[in-house]
């Protein structure tokens, strides 16, 4: 079992397990259904990952909500583009192991 | 004591084939949320025509194995910029390509002329109940709506048969039409879904260069005549082949005084080809971008009821900017 942050946009759910419905919001989960979830198009990031680290516990309180995000400072929204990117590169490096 | 299987509880898991005949097994990242699913199989009769000296007939032969999918869903996309939506598979095998990704900024569809087959996984509750998968499926036509609640899409097409649970369970089943399964699989255990669809009424329209708030309904239909091959040497259809392709649109507007809008019906009057951006959503990750490009616009029809009034086209053909250029439409999510 892992550690997991959701930067995703919308909501996310894996039937059964979590639903993510707060950005920011951690779960723990397999390893195998994380990166099927990933793959999926659940916009998760490995915790340890330093663009999931990258934002602050004041930022994860006052942008949990989706909505939010239209209103949010640059220095966010940067932070979360990187995530972004990270999750791009973590879904691409899945895409390359099962090939 | 026996359920019954509710409607409402049914899955779809639409999953690009890597190979005609061979079906592909569903995994929790395959799932697409539908509002409406159908997988039929079908069979003719082929009734023997000479006649037996009374006013019976005989016992019918069975004819020809085909199957039909028709799958609707509210369009949703993942709300992250960059990532596909959960009806990817159905996009992809639509427009005949791979979408071009750009992380963290757009997926764009464009059209193109491959051949993807899908296998289409219908699962529903009870898990003892029959569950299927059409395989070997062409999407023939696929129809975005907007302008209500919630925005849609439609993907329909022809399937190489409708395998189920049932027929897996049945020693005496046509290899053909296993599809390579060696058992029927279970539905998977964790599903992943994503996102929500933007409201359908949220539409932006860039309609010959000038921007229109006024949009009441739209209505894009990708219409591919894909079609399996009905060989003389087998039962069940094989390897497919594409058709034309035709793009039209439709879409119906509030009538106004506005110079832009009394210029579009001069440019409609004489037959002007236009180009036009409809875009559905405001959220980034679930904004959907048609881009419909050289369609002469057909005569409005002005109706005449409500208190005001509207004008509404329908069918026109967008052609591509020379032909085989494939530009008359891509579906962007950004």
């Amino acid at each position: 079992m892992k550690n997991y942050v959701f930067v995703g946009g919308l909501p996310s759910h894996i039937v059964g397990v979590v639903s993510f419905t707060k950005f920011g919001q951690r779960a723990e989960l397999r390893e195998e259904l994380a990166q099927e979830a990933a793959a999926g198009g659940c916009v998760i990031l490995p915790e340890s990952d330093p663009a999931a680290q990258a934002f602050t516990p004041v930022e994860l309180a006052k942008y949990a909500s989706f909505g939010s995000h239209k209103n949010a400072p640059a220095e966010f929204l940067e932070k979360k583009h990187a995530a972004i990117l990270a999750f791009a590169a973590f879904q691409a490096s899945l895409e390359k192991e099962s090939n | 004591m026996s359920l019954d299987v509710q409607r409402y509880q049914q899955r779809c898991y639409p999953v690009l084939q890597t190979t005609f005949d061979t079906i592909v097994t569903p995994t929790n990242a395959d799932c697409c949320l539908i509002s409406s699913l159908t997988t039929d199989a079908s069979q003719t009769d082929i009734a023997r025509p000479d006649k037996t000296g009374t006013l019976d007939i005989l016992q019918p032969q069975g004819g020809r194995r085909v199957g039909a999918w028709s799958a609707s869903m509210s369009a949703a996309g993942n709300g992250t910029a960059g990532v596909a939506p959960d009806c990817k598979s159905f996009l992809q095998a639509g427009f005949g390509k791979a979408p071009t990704v750009v992380a963290a900024t757009s997926v764009t569809y464009a059209l193109d002329d491959l051949l993807y087959y899908l296998s289409i996984w219908n699962f529903n509750a009870p898990s003892g109940a029959k569950q299927f998968v059409a395989f070997n499926s062409l999407v023939n036509k696929l129809e975005f709506t907007a302008g209500g609640d919630v925005p849609t899409i439609t993907a329909s097409g022809e399937s190489g048969w409708v395998y189920d649970s049932a027929q897996a369970a049945d020693g005496t089943t046509d290899p053909l039409a296993k599809g390579g399964l060696g058992s029927f699989p279970a539905e998977p255990s964790t599903p992943v879904s994503n996102g929500t669809h933007p409201p359908g009424f949220k539409i932006a329209a860039i309609i010959d260069g000038n921007s229109y708030s006024n949009i009441l309904t739209l209505k894009i239909t990708v219409d591919v005549a894909r079609e399996l091959r009905k060989d003389t040497n087998s039962e069940f259809p094989r390897t497919g082949a594409a058709g034309a392709r035709k793009v039209s649109l439709d879409w119906e507007m509030t009538d106004s005084d506005d110079t832009n809008l009394n210029a579009l019906h001069q440019k409609v009057m004489n037959r002007t080809p236009i180009n036009a951006v409809f875009t559905v959503g405001t959220i980034a990750g679930n904004r959907w971008v048609h881009t419909v490009n050289n369609f002469i616009a057909p005569k409005p029809k002005y109706g005449d009821a409500g208190i005001r009034r509207k004008m509404t086209f329908s069918g026109a053909l967008a052609i591509p900017s020379a032909i085989g250029a494939k530009d008359q439409y891509t579906l962007g999510l950004t």
